[in-house]
């Protein structure tokens, strides 16, 4: 069984290259859904240890959505936005939408992480030769300690690292700038998966 | 203020206080010697060590070695008579409710189980407790009071 801190730099980068491709597509979505040019990228994809993650944000206040991946490659994979920046990016699609009213702007929300979700893992598939099914986003404003902790529970059995890929959401006519998280956490089975196809591109 | 973090352990007498940040399905549990103001907090992630796939783990990560832990450390370094013994928990919630994707189905519930199993079987008494629901929590014990400050996004702060 591999461990992700097995990945090495190689590894990463070609792991940030999959994860630009998928926000490259992710941005053409959200363009069209906000009927404005905006920018994804992705400046970097790093390993960082479970207990670091939980505990340094623990009380962090922040917008979470939750996507169950199936398939060949299972795992989990959090949209993370603080709670002012997930307000933002809700007042770009709904004026009026706020991240906590239970309503139209909690379904905002919902509609740009499962998009932010969707494009991002297309692209990863695509990009490993695999296939993905994910489960309709969850969502949940709260402590971000609380809220990975749910989702990482389970791998902790395994593993002590998580994948961690930034991603910067840019509007080019405000000139504003929104910080989220994605985080994706495959199980021990699927990095194998990962492990393999990612090595396969260099023995090419 | 003492920090706790995810799967640790730690005492304090007082002034110190026990603190420890962001509980979500976890168990934040105090176990305390009111005589002599002083307590251990555990962080406990999971309900018992038998799910561990490796042999090295921290003793507060799980319900099953966390307490014992406790109780071992309270009464052979800090000479706290088991008798004397109380305790107060929170956390245990399940975060994301509306539909449940997760296939370890509500780790929170399970936690406060294992816990309170754990705690009866050394006849230690719960005081007082705030578990459940789908909210995060912070919580900080102090050790002249013996009381436990809960803290909830939205939802302010109150003693138990």
């Amino acid at each position: 069984m591999n461990h992700l801190n097995q990945l090495d730099g190689r590894h990463l980068d070609l792991l940030k290259e999959s994860a630009n491709i998928g926000a490259s597509h992710a941005a053409t979505s959200l363009s069209m859904m906000l009927k404005k040019p905006i920018d994804l990228c992705i400046p970097s994809v790093r390993l960082q240890s479970i207990a670091e993650l939980i505990n340094g944000k623990a009380e962090q206040q922040v917008a979470a959505s939750l996507i169950q991946v199936k398939g060949r490659i299972k795992g989990y994979f959090f949209v993370m936005f603080a709670i002012d920046q997930a307000n933002m990016l809700i007042e770009e699609l709904v004026p009026q939408g706020n991240i906590c009213d239970d309503g139209i702007g909690r379904s905002a929300f919902y509609e740009v992480s499962n998009i932010l979700c969707g494009s991002y893992l297309s692209a990863l598939a695509s990009f490993l030769n695999v296939t993905f099914i994910q489960s309709p986003p969850v969502i949940s404003v709260d402590m971000a300690g609380a809220i990975l902790s749910e989702g990482l529970v389970e791998l902790s059995l395994y593993d002590e690292f998580a994948l961690l890929i930034d991603a910067v959401v840019f509007d080019r006519q405000k000139g504003h700038q929104l910080n989220g998280e994605f985080l994706f956490l495959p199980l021990p089975d699927s990095l194998d998966v990962i492990f393999e196809r990612v090595e396969g591109k260099f023995s090419q | 203020m003492i920090h706790v973090g995810i799967s640790e352990i730690k005492f304090a007498i007082h002034p110190e206080s026990l603190k420890t940040l962001g509980l979500g399905s976890c168990v934040g549990v105090v176990i305390y010697h009111q005589q002599t103001q002083t307590a251990g907090m555990a962080h406990v992630m999971l309900p018992d060590s038998s799910f561990a796939r490796s042999t090295i783990y921290p003793p507060g990560k799980y319900a099953d070695t966390a307490i014992p832990m406790l109780v071992t450390k309270l009464t052979e370094y800090y000479h706290c008579p088991i008798s004397e013994l109380k305790a107060k928990m929170a956390g245990g919630a399940e975060m994301f409710r509306t539909t449940r994707v997760l296939s370890m189905e509500s780790i929170g519930k399970r936690n406060i189980e294992a816990v309170k199993a754990q705690l009866s079987d050394f006849h230690i008494p719960i005081i007082s407790e705030e578990i459940g629901k789908d909210y995060g929590r912070t919580v900080e014990f102090f050790c002249d009071s013996c009381r436990l400050a809960i803290h909830a996004l939205f939802r302010g702060s109150h003693l138990i």
